[in-house]
């Protein structure tokens, strides 16, 4: 039964995959969107990250299908720290829970917090950016001035701050916490976005015109700054999750028993010489989702701007 | 830039660093206990704190004037040994008593110990300034004077039957030479408190904060110089970090081990793990109030019901799976360590058919899907459990399937430790899995139990249980002066508590420590394991096959 | 380069202002009153009186905010309840810590991210390039936590190399002479600086290649080529010099990346500094401690910053010149 179930889920898997390799092989002479998505498939590293992704989001979307075990229950004490088994993939934890399970309902909730926090984040950092670089002046400086604040606090030192002030916090207030401290970057590159376009002679032409300031933004300043924002955006999860991830070690993320990737290992950590496996597979799946984000940023850049050549 | 010089440069400089791997000779090693702990000191003033490794640190630097003797009883002078002081004399109406300090003892810059520091640290432990949290314990007692310069006399208002604990063994004497220049309200902020100078087997060496505490033994002290040279407490980031420290050798004892340590260091030869017992009762409260603390619960308000969900649950078989079989099932709120203990208590049974009749008596009818329900109401309620304790949510997760043989659905929630103590003072749960430290005072048993404890704020007593008759026969028996009577007060107010079931009396603490096997320990006394380090030795030879129980000789009750 | 100066300490002074004002802010809106007892742990009455006064709490939020503010200025960042102690004087035990382990790991991470990618821009397109870069990448993308775990179960407990935790040993160290304390105390600092060091080596490693990969097709480098100069000597007289400059721009990114990941590498290494005095305030709610190192890290990250672009300044006399 349960063999059958992978078996779909790595179809599924395949088929995406290669869904998105024809989407990315178009005719010769496809501009736009396409061909952007072409250069990216040329390389790849990229191709790997995205497929890697594919397959974590898959996986992790089908735990409650795929799980081996019950990844909350305690089993018999006797069944505590045992080593990678048939029956357990990834060996049982200090409580007896499988792992394996343990580690995909993990990655499920770790994935999805990392992907909803960026979107938030995405969207305050596009929305001050664009309200700095537009309005310009005094107010331009002071948003600018709280954006460098809160740069010069270190990301992790400012999330215990208010996790602990805020304890214990819920799966949603997690994920808001996490968007509301992810957006400073975004906010910088979109402001830089928008002054580089305010100035420009279609801009000049359209508010000479009497276009309203809306109508700008949605026509002229959106479409450019997609471009650098999807690019950050893609960086950005990598290192939500990860922060997402330290705040779950701590204690102050995803609370006991719920798994996120990062209580799972905190779970290893005092067995770390003779248990490692619990420590050990919930790092590599962070290390390789944040790997493939980040591969995939790296490779997005290079491919939104065809005159940024890879050295 | 200079690429090619600056590596080679580095690596001769790491490689310096790790040939050094320190001149701590195997001689250095031996006579040093490194006890790893989680948690750092806070001030090593007695009177300041109630932090563990301070108290631990501070019973070493300091003395008291009588200490317990391993059978812990408290009542009249009988179970004491001398300490600061070397004998006492009572008045022959036992309204007061004179100490005799020992002539030899001193303060480690060379100054005697005299009467005036007994007085001192007796005025500054009842100072509203100060807080000391002994300050309560104290009011018993009416004056304190000195006869002359090497005899402090208490006079009380009253007799009672542990007078003599609370004048002679409750206080930690401290140097009024050093400090009495010193206002009570300043006290907290002296630098006296990170470098203190004491009187007892230990004198101060250094506290390297958030790292290390170490003593070195005072050879001049005057009960005999101790065994050990060194003890150092070496701080970790955490229990695990301490773990670490002691299967990598840097740490030679460590004084808790969990369930899941103990086997991790049965795997290492060079460690054993030895028993000891301890004050600690693991119990599950019932909450009597309703939810947030006002009104009846609709459950546990009932007497018989807790009575009934109490012969549901096979304690025996709960202790024995989630510790090991030599573990021991609580018979209530005490310890079978305490003076007062009796195993002829009565008990409730487990009895899941009893529990099913006394349910259906008391209108919780079966309902079709297995949960009983009266009126529209179900026999249903969560358990609060600490996510950092393995055992307590085994146990939990066993009673769960034990309730629901018997038509109780029951759902289990993990808090970490804040909160459950935040929740538990505002009482918002309906049961939770508690663990108290008793006092070796069996008269300790009113802060915990009594009503006054429920109507005071704090986590005492969280479940509201409130008997007259309890508190009435606490009050007797504390106020009781024939040791045999005072037995037979407690006795009773044992057997009412047990009664009304105002939890599930689920383990007593026993506890596992791990330590090198050279490490000889002296006995370790239950409410106080470090009582007599000063005469631990640290040996060659030894194995892991030692792992014994350090057990102070049962009493036969 | 006086008016420079005064310039960047000005902006610091404003970025700081804004933590404080955030913190403040943070402090009045989380749930429950963190000047009162925490979770049933009663507060001393004379520290309780000392805290009405410092913080003004019986009048309006705006006096709160301006006592708030004063008392910050003056060093007052409030008292421990978990330590007891005045927070000024645990800083002053357990930050020096921290700066020690941050110019290790700075000085470690530049040096070798410099190395590494003046390496890769030199091999450009050989496995070298290819290989480090990868391996560089990997270690950008672990989480600083996970990596100081493997670094000990590698490198302390199956290859028993290096000390697992703490700064000292602490049975031998009353006993060392003053070069064995130092050769002991740099034995314990190997672990966490190497982890600290090899996460941020990725980033700065990525960012010189890309600056040495600018300057080394410019017109004058390869004149110097073709005159026959060799190889060596122009990366290093005239290549780095110009591409050195970028990175150093770099050490205001790094620092706030370094400081947070010192908060847990300090907690699993037991190096008693500010972040593990920040991870284990978080067990015990301690909120005078959390905020005070929200306040102290972004003071650390802009007086490091400034020294940063100062630094710059004295390299480059296109700055200076403005």
């Amino acid at each position: 039964m349960l063999v059958l179930r992978w078996a779909a889920a790595g179809t599924l898997i395949v088929a995406l995959c290669a869904a998105l390799w024809r989407a990315a092989h178009p005719p010769r002479g496809t501009t736009g969107a396409r061909a952007a998505l072409a250069r990216y498939a040329a390389h790849p590293s990229a191709v790997l990250a995205v497929a890697a992704l594919i397959t974590l989001y898959v996986l992790s979307a089908l735990a409650p299908l795929l799980a081996t075990h019950d990844p909350i229950a305690i089993l018999e004490r006797s069944m505590s720290n045992h080593a990678p088994s048939r029956a357990f993939l990834f060996g049982t934890d200090y409580a007896g829970r499988d792992v394996f399970s343990r580690v995909l309902y993990g990655a499920r909730i770790s994935l999805s917090v990392a992907l909803l926090a960026t979107s938030i984040a995405v969207v305050v950092g596009t929305l001050w950016g664009i309200t700095a670089g537009f309005c310009g002046g005094k107010l331009d400086a002071l948003m600018m001035r709280i954006v460098d604040a809160f740069l010069a606090i270190p990301r992790i030192v400012l999330l215990i701050a208010v996790g602990t002030l805020w304890a214990p916090l819920s799966i949603s207030a997690l994920i808001i916490v996490l968007g509301l401290t992810a957006w400073f970057e975004t906010s910088r590159l979109v402001r830089a976005e928008v002054l580089s376009i305010k100035d420009r002679e279609m801009v000049v032409a359209a508010r000479a015109l009497g276009a309203s300031d809306v109508a700008i933004v949605k026509r002229h300043v959106l479409p450019n700054v997609l471009t650098p924002v999807f690019v950050a955006a893609t960086l950005g999860v990598a290192s939500v999750i990860i922060n997402e991830a330290a705040l779950s070690f701590l204690g102050i993320g995803v609370a006991d028993p719920t798994p996120s990737l990062g209580n799972i290992i905190r779970d290893g950590t005092p067995y770390l010489a003779s248990a490692w496996w619990v420590a050990l597979f919930p790092g590599i799946t962070l290390v390789i989702t944040a790997l493939a984000y980040n591969l995939a940023g790296d490779g997005l850049r290079d491919a939104m701007d065809p005159r940024q050549v890879d050295r | 830039m200079r690429t090619s010089r600056t590596i080679p440069a580095i690596a001769l400089l790491l490689i310096a660093a790790c040939r050094g791997e320190g001149h701590s000779s195997a001689a250095a090693r031996s006579s040093a206990l490194v006890m790893t702990s989680p948690a750092d000191a806070d001030n090593l003033i007695p009177a300041l704190t109630t932090n563990e490794t301070s108290s631990q640190v501070g019973s070493l630097l300091f003395e008291k004037l009588v200490e317990p003797g391993d059978s812990l009883n408290t009542i009249g002078d009988a179970g004491f040994r001398p300490s600061l002081a070397d004998s006492w004399n009572w008045a022959p109406d036992s309204l007061s008593i004179a100490f005799h300090l020992d002539p030899r003892a001193h303060w480690h810059d060379g100054v005697p110990v005299r009467a005036a520091d007994v007085l001192y640290s007796y005025r500054v432990n009842i100072s509203k300034d100060v807080g000391s949290p002994i300050g309560p314990l104290l009011v018993g007692i009416d004056s304190v004077t000195a006869r002359d310069t090497l005899t402090p006399v208490f006079w009380f208002h009253a007799r009672s039957p542990e007078q003599f604990f609370n004048a002679g063994s409750q206080v930690r004497i401290i140097p009024a030479h050093l400090l009495q220049s010193t206002p009570d309200s300043a006290l907290k902020n002296s630098p006296f408190g990170r470098k203190p100078v004491g009187s007892g087997p230990y004198r101060f060496a250094r506290w390297v904060s958030g790292s290390t505490i170490e003593l070195d033994a005072d050879s001049t002290f005057h009960r005999g110089r101790p065994k050990l040279d060194r003890l150092i407490w070496s701080i970790a980031a955490s229990p695990d970090a301490a773990m670490l420290r002691l299967f990598s050798g840097e740490a030679n004892f460590i004084e808790y081990l969990r369930p899941q340590d103990v086997a991790q260091v049965a795997k290492h030869p060079e460690l054993k793990a030895i028993k000891y017992p301890n004050l600690q009762v693991y119990y599950m409260t019932f909450n009597e109030r309703g939810y947030g603390g006002h009104g009846t619960n609709a459950i546990f308000g009932d007497r018989d019901v807790r009575r009934a969900l109490t012969m549901a649950v096979d304690r025996q078989r709960v202790v024995s799976t989630v510790l090991d079989s030599s573990a021991r099932v609580a018979l209530g709120p005490i310890s079978s360590v305490i003076s007062t203990y009796d195993s002829t208590l009565p008990r409730l049974p487990f009895a899941p058919d009893s529990a099913r009749e006394i349910l259906d008596r008391r209108g919780w009818v079966a309902g079709a899907d297995g949960v009983r329900h009266k009126g529209s109401a179900p026999l249903r309620f969560t358990i609060l459990v600490p996510s950092t304790s393995t055992v307590r949510q085994q146990a939990a997760v066993l009673m769960q399937d034990m309730y629901k043989q018997v038509g109780a659905r029951v759902d289990i929630e993990r808090v970490d430790f804040p909160t459950m103590g935040a929740r538990e003072s505002a009482h918002e749960f309906d049961a939770a899995i508690d663990g108290m430290a008793l006092d070796p005072s069996p008269s300790s048993i009113r802060q915990e139990w009594s009503t006054a404890a429920a109507n005071a704020q704090g986590t005492s007593n969280a479940g509201h249980y409130a008997s007259r008759q309890f508190d009435a026969l606490v009050d007797s028996a504390a106020n009781q002066m024939n040791p045999a009577m005072a037995r037979a007060y407690y006795r009773r107010a044992y057997t009412t508590i047990i009664g009304d079931a105002p939890a599930v009396w689920l383990y007593e603490g026993s506890v596992w420590a791990g330590m090198n096997v050279g490490v000889r320990p002296a006995p370790m006394r239950p409410d106080a394991w470090f009582a007599h380090l000063a005469d631990w030795t640290i040996g060659t030879g030894g194995s892991s096959a030692e792992s014994t129980s350090v057990a102070i000789a049962a009493r036969a009750h | 380069m006086w008016r420079l100066l005064a310039g960047r300490v000005l902006q610091g002074l404003a970025v700081v202002w804004v933590v404080v004002t955030l913190t403040f802010a943070l402090l009045h809106s989380a749930p429950g009153d963190p000047f009162s007892s925490q979770n049933g742990r009663r507060i001393d009455p004379a520290i309780r009186a000392h805290q009405r006064h410092v913080y003004c709490l019986d009048r309006p939020l705006a006096a709160q905010y301006v006592c708030y503010v004063r008392s910050v200025a003056s060093g007052d960042l409030g008292y421990s309840i978990s330590k007891q102690r005045p927070v000024r004087d645990i800083l002053i035990d357990y930050v020096p810590r921290t700066l020690e382990l941050m110019f290790f790991g700075l000085c470690a991470s530049f040096l070798i991210g410099i190395t590494l990618g003046v390496l890769q821009a030199r091999h450009r397109g050989t496995f070298v390039d290819w290989g480090s870069r990868g391996a560089s990448l990997l270690l950008y993308s672990m989480p600083d936590f996970w990596l100081a775990l493997m670094m000990a179960l590698v490198f302390a407990y199956w290859i028993p190399l290096f000390p697992i935790s703490g700064i000292e040993d602490v049975v031998a160290a009353p006993t060392f002479e003053w070069w064995q304390l130092a050769g002991d105390h740099l034995r314990h600092l190997v672990l966490p600086v190497a982890t600290l060091a090899l996460t941020t080596t990725a980033a700065i490693a990525r960012f010189q290649r890309a600056a040495v990969l600018d300057v080394i097709g410019l017109d004058f480098v390869v004149t110097a080529r073709a005159k026959g100069v060799p190889e060596g000597t122009i990366v290093r007289h005239h290549v780095l010099r110009n591409a050195l400059l970028p990175v150093i721009t770099l050490a205001g990114v790094t620092l706030p990346s370094l400081l947070g990941g010192a908060v847990l590498v300090e907690l699993i290494f037991s190096w008693p500094g500010m972040g593990y005095l920040t991870a284990m305030a978080v067990e015990s709610r301690d909120y005078a401690i959390v905020t005070s190192s929200v306040l102290i890290t972004s003071v650390l990250v802009v007086v490091g910053t400034i020294a940063a672009d100062m630094l710059y300044a004295l390299a480059d006399p296109r700055v200076r010149a403005q």
